[in-house]
């Protein structure tokens, strides 16, 4: 069997093929690896391949199956996750040279449940340097490519979990966002990214950024595939006591394909502004199509989201000094410029300018919750423009000047202050043939809306099915 | 001390942080403008609102141990 027809398409359709012993989880994984092997040095999506790790697993999965105990649509499918997630045994970067040698002694949460699951770990994935930027242009191991045009970004932190899901590396993966990290790879990349609610999944073993705005969650090829990685690694974990409690709902069972009835709301202003006009009009036409399946689209008023950037920022830079203050103390010239600068600014905030961010985040929070009494889920561009050049630091929109690092996270960073369930899946591809994210933002713990109303677009639209062509 | 003084001293002296000139510009830069923001915070009634450093974004739901 072509290896190629072993690494497309969606984990779901796979999941029923392995299940039904059409095809084996040794030979999905050789499939997998073999094109690792062959595009990775290109591409530069994994840091670290685990072969007789993963190998060893789809053994395993492979006589569980054929002895009749399956375990679930993971069950034999090969996924990777970001080199932030520890893997116990394994080297974990961070993306980071400082970090090279470090071997974790310990196994994230998330690594475990997709392992208990039956997934087969391929490895980790290359990022921004310690997740702290929105670019994954990474210099010590070099940038991941974007799929759909090899000379751009393909954005970040989360940039080698977008590029391995889109480009068949691996069938799924998981990122970490703390201002947009796994949605804006997705939008960028092309493939679904879901944000789920702060405490829906455990921190444990995860390298933090920032523990008050660290959301570990999938991207994927489908919104399928979103509810299913969600479904294996949510739910309350007591190494991580900022996680919920509350049941895990059958994500699967709530993408019925009907949203009718269900209420959107738009937020035009600053969600509008000086962006890329391929771009809104792209989001424009995803709410007319929800229109079109009888979804209500509303505008709402979102006026604090002016301050939000400020806000973002004082808790990011912050928190993430509080994690690194002796490495960097250290290690200072160990670390990206960008990363050192933005570490550096960390020491000059104050703690009562902290606690007023943080106060900051609590109106924040009331205003996106008071506007998600009268509609289901906010709708809004995921970024501002396609994916940039790496070469490309600045762009124009507007007729202005735009620095695409700092402007990346500027639709996702406030639903990481409110902890909101967000997802971005492709809406749409710019004259370049480069795609275009729409985020759709819920209710706390409202997962399975947000994944309704996704894939509900996602099947009476075309985007998902293009997939990028790659010259070896 | 000036503002840039008492910037290089937090970052070098307090976080034993070694910047390029290029790198102090762009930190320079960068902080006048989030302290620009953070006056803005003032306008707002931020004594309404309590810190949410213990975040729990589902009003009750049982969070923590």
């Amino acid at each position: 069997m072509a290896n190629e027809e072993l690494t497309s398409g969606t984990i779901a359709g796979m999941a029923a093929r392995l299940r039904q012993g059409e095809v084996s989880p040794v030979e999905v994984t050789a499939a997998h690896l073999a094109r690792i092997e062959r595009l990775n040095e290109t591409l530069k999506a994994y840091l670290t391949v685990l072969p007789e790790r993963a190998m060893a697993a789809a053994r395993l999965a492979e006589a569980e199956i054929r002895g009749g105990q399956y375990r679930g649509p993971l069950h034999g499918v090969p996924v990777a996750v970001k080199d932030l997630f520890a893997i116990k045994g394994e080297r974990m970067t961070c993306g980071s040279t400082i970090m090279a040698s470090h071997v974790a002694e310990q196994q994230a949460t998330v690594n475990q449940r997709l392992e208990d699951a039956g997934a087969v770990l391929l490895g980790t994935l290359n990022m921004h340097e310690f997740a702290w930027g929105g670019t994954s242009i990474n210099p010590h191991y070099g940038t991941p490519r974007n799929p759909w045009d090899g000379e751009r970004m393909p954005g970040g932190s989360s940039g080698g979990s977008g590029v391995a899901t889109g480009t068949g590396l691996a069938m799924g993966t998981l990122g970490s966002d703390t201002g947009g990290s796994i949605r804006i790879p997705a939008s960028l990349s092309g493939v679904v990214g879901l944000k789920p609610t702060y405490g829906r999944v455990s921190r444990h073993g995860v390298y933090p950024l920032c523990w008050s705005l660290d959301h570990p969650g999938p991207l994927t090829r489908s919104v399928a595939d979103a509810a299913l990685m969600l479904q294996a690694i949510a739910g309350h974990d007591a190494n991580d006591p900022t996680t919920s409690r509350l049941p895990v709902p059958d994500y699967a069972q709530q993408l019925t394909g009907d949203v009718r009835g269900l209420r959107v709301g738009v937020p035009r202003a600053l969600f509008f502004d000086q962006i890329d006009p391929q771009v809104a009009a792209a989001v424009e036409a995803a709410i007319a199509a929800l229109d079109g399946l009888g979804v209500a689209c509303v505008d709402v008023d979102l006026p604090l989201m002016r301050h939000v950037p400020t806000a973002s920022l004082t808790l990011m830079v912050v928190e993430a000094y509080a994690v690194h203050e002796t490495l960097l103390r250290n290690h200072s010239q160990a670390y990206g410029s960008d990363v050192r600068v933005r570490l550096a600014l960390g020491a000059t905030v104050t703690g009562a300018q902290y606690l007023k961010a943080q106060c900051f985040r609590s109106l924040l929070t009331q205003e996106v919750s008071q506007a998600l009494q009268s509609v289901d889920a906010l709708v809004t561009p995921t970024t501002l423009m396609t994916a940039a050049r790496v070469d490309e630091p600045v762009v124009r929109i507007d007729g202005e000047d735009v620095v695409v690092a700092a402007n990346l996270a500027r639709f996702t960073r406030a639903f990481n202050m409110t902890g909101s369930p967000a997802l971005s899946l492709p809406c749409g591809f710019d004259d370049r043939g480069l795609p275009i994210g729409l985020q759709i933002v819920g209710r706390p713990f409202d997962e399975g809306t947000v994944l309704r109303l996704a894939h509900a677009y996602e099947q009476h639209t075309p985007w998902h099915q293009r997939v990028p062509v790659l010259s070896d | 001390m000036t503002n840039k003084e008492t910037l290089r001293y937090l970052v070098t002296e307090m976080a034993g942080a070694t910047l390029s000139e290029a790198e102090w510009a762009q930190v320079e830069a960068q902080a006048e403008g989030l302290q620009a923001g953070l006056q803005a915070l003032d306008a707002l009634d931020l004594g309404a609102a309590e810190p949410a450093v213990e975040f729990d974004c589902s009003e009750g739901d049982g969070h923590g141990e």
